[in-house]
């Protein structure tokens, strides 16, 4: 034990060491080889859509991850966790159905849409089609998120009433 | 006329879904709060409730984009929703990173939530478990503790309770605790009067008896059924047949003792007597036959002689000399008779007699010779005591030889006592003949009664006065025993039946004697 714990304490300082001398080799770099610099990064229009569009993957990898955990760790046992996975799916299922929506509306002309702007009775025009009926369909995609939080509010609810209830999950 | 798809129902669809969705998702964070409130230390509960936080904000942040900006553009506030969209769009990305954080943070933290958990019963378990051993042990303790006590008092009432003396001696071979059998045989009142104060060897009659007795303590361990003579409080001893196992340390040495021992000087007097009254038996049968025997020439000597001499003239050689054969051969005779009443072969003329009277006239007719030599004799007659069957001849023949050894006891002056007393309800009186002369010694204590033995010159006595007392004694079923201390005196006590029947009632007035019919 004594010897291990002097042979981790050497490895540490060793480190320690390479990463002061990296930083000083790194400064000496920046010092000798000057260049026009930035104090501010530009950030441009579409950088905005292509975060949303990484927020998407990223909830739908993390619920997927849920989803998985809760079937590992036999949650979905309980009729209440059950729903919630089912509220995993139909979330992920619904940032794939918005990712692809975002996607397919960059690709869609604006010229496209006609009528008067806000209106009901504004209408798409299929000239661009697939990708302007492939917009015009996952644009509805209300009609799997809502059912996924519906799913979230009965599971979470069927979990409240077995707590209430003194027969629930403890975990 | 244009052509494409009508947006209503995405219009439509956008409405109504982002109003479900703010309406549940709110309903989804009311029982995640609920939930949060009934269980504030589970951590999954905390995760669903900042969860549905994350998507009611997710849920408000559409419908800023969908609802606003659906009425925003219908009623012509284009300007409004440009400035607003951004922000919208920018919460919304925000809502899902938060919400997929919170997920990917949640297993993290409840990873570490289980593990606390698991270490949390294990050592709910492991403290359950030392309580239930600590109970246990206290069980243990309190069961153990009961049957210590039930084996102390067992243990403490055999010690108590004991008729033999039990005892145990500490280091310094003094008494460390002791029972009441042994406290009682050795004569003192309580347990404080020897523990703690007095040693065993103290207590020993000779010291060498004590240090052999060590000796084979140290030796083997245990001694086993030693005869050891004590000293009594009373100053008398006591003989004991004595136990004892030596507690040893480690380097061997004597720590404490246990001893265990039985009072055996009642029994071994007990046979003592019982061998004298089979030896003096014997010589009895013996002295009858040799008696027998021996009186029939007796009397041939004697009446020839008498016949011889009445034929010689009076003051001849030949007279004398016959008057001689005939005084010892009647010495002879007398002899013979006394060794008859010894083996009891004398016959007696047995009648009710009143001992206190026979005493009287017996220290009436020593009286005056005891004036003379200034010994004082004191009478103590039970005025209650009840008549006897038996020879009062021969009674007084006893009487006759104790007061007569008494005197003789008692060198220059002194006292004597004669005592009477009926023993309450037993059918029998005591008589006692006390004297404050020099004693008998210990080793001719066993031989008094023996015939022929005595301490007196050669020609002042036959040795048979006591030998007679004991047969006379014998012959009206008592017994005769002395006490003495040398140098303090002798008590010889005679203990005789009362006349069977009549033993409680009858007193004896003197001058009544009466003849057993």
């Amino acid at each position: 034990m004594g010897r291990m714990g002097t042979r981790n304490q050497r490895r540490s300082r060793r480190l320690t060491s390479v990463r002061a001398w990296g930083l000083v080799i790194a400064s000496a770099g920046i010092l000798c080889l000057p260049d026009v610099s930035w104090a501010l990064q530009v950030h441009v229009a579409p950088e905005g859509i292509v975060a949303h569009q990484l927020a998407h993957m990223f909830f739908a990898a993390a619920l997927a991850l849920l989803a998985y955990w809760l079937e590992a760790n036999r949650f979905v046992e309980e009729k209440g966790w059950r729903l919630i996975q089912a509220a995993c799916l139909l979330l992920i299922l619904w940032n794939v159905v918005a990712f692809c929506g975002h996607w397919a509306a960059d690709k869609v002309s604006p010229d496209l849409l006609v009528g008067e702007r806000g209106s009901v009775t504004r209408r798409l025009l299929l000239e661009e089609a697939p990708w302007a009926t492939l917009y015009y369909f996952l644009s509805m995609d209300h009609l799997v998120c809502v059912p996924a939080i519906f799913c979230l509010l009965l599971g979470i609810r069927t979990l409240y009433k077995q707590i209430a209830g003194n027969g629930g999950t403890t975990r | 006329m244009m052509e494409g798809l009508s947006l209503a129902p995405v219009w439509f669809i956008d409405v109504i879904g982002s109003s479900l969705m703010i309406v549940l998702t709110f309903i989804c964070l009311y029982y995640a709060v609920r939930l949060r409130r009934a269980q504030p230390s589970n951590v999954i509960w905390t995760y669903l409730y900042a969860l549905s936080l994350a998507l009611a904000a997710f849920s408000v942040s559409r419908a800023v984009g969908h609802i606003a900006k659906r009425f925003l553009l219908l009623w012509g506030g284009d300007q409004i929703w440009g400035m607003l969209s951004p922000y919208s769009g920018a919460v919304n990305t925000l809502t899902f990173l938060v919400a997929g954080a919170i997920t990917l943070f949640f297993q993290r933290v409840q990873r570490i939530n289980t593990a606390i958990l698991r270490d949390q019963k294990a050592l709910e378990e492991a403290s359950r478990e030392v309580m239930r051993l600590n109970s246990d042990l206290q069980s243990l303790v309190e069961a153990r503790t009961h049957q210590l006590g039930l084996s102390e008092t067992k243990y403490r009432a055999i010690f108590e309770g004991s008729m033999d003396l039990i005892f145990v001696l500490d280091e310094e071979g003094q008494f460390a605790d002791i029972n009441h059998a042994a406290i009682a045989a050795l004569g003192h009142n309580s347990w404080e009067d020897l523990v703690g104060t007095v040693s065993l060897e103290s207590l020993f009659a000779t010291r060498d008896d004590y240090h052999a007795l060590m000796e084979n303590l140290r030796r083997d361990g245990f001694v086993r059924d030693r005869e050891c003579r004590l000293k009594l409080q009373s100053g008398s001893e006591a003989l004991l047949l004595l136990s004892m196992t030596a507690g040893k340390n480690e380097a061997g040495e004597i720590t404490s003792c246990y001893g265990i021992a039985k009072d055996i000087t009642a029994r071994r007097r007990m046979e003592k007597q019982l061998q004298r009254a089979d030896k003096l038996a014997s010589l009895g049968q013996i002295s009858a036959g040799i008696a027998h025997e021996i009186n029939n020439p007796l009397g041939v000597i004697l009446g020839y002689s008498q016949l011889i001499k009445r034929s010689q003239p009076e003051h001849s050689q030949e007279h004398q000399d016959l008057q001689t054969i005939e005084r010892q051969a009647r010495n002879c005779k007398r002899i013979v008779e006394d060794l008859l009443k010894f083996a009891r072969a004398a016959e007696s003329k047995k009648a009710s007699i009143d001992v206190n009277h026979c005493l009287r006239e017996v220290v009436a007719l020593l009286g005056h010779q005891f004036e003379l030599d200034k010994i004082l004799v004191e009478t103590r007659y039970d005025p209650d005591l009840p008549i006897i069957e038996g020879d009062a001849e021969k009674m007084k023949q006893v009487f006759m030889n104790l007061l007569m050894n008494a005197k003789q006891a008692i060198s220059e002056q002194g006292s004597i006592t004669v005592s009477t007393q009926a023993i309450p309800g037993d059918g029998h009186i005591r008589i006692a003949v006390a004297d404050d002369g020099c004693g008998i010694p210990q080793e001719i204590a066993e031989r008094i009664f023996d015939p022929f033995f005595t301490t007196k010159p050669v020609g002042e006595g036959t040795g048979l006065g006591l030998s007679v007392s004991y047969g006379i004694i014998q012959d009206h079923s008592g017994s005769i025993e002395v006490s003495s201390r040398e140098g303090h005196g002798s008590t010889f006590t005679i203990v005789l039946p009362t006349k069977a029947g009549d033993s409680d009632q009858v007193t004896f007035r003197p001058g009544e004697e009466t003849t057993n019919s």
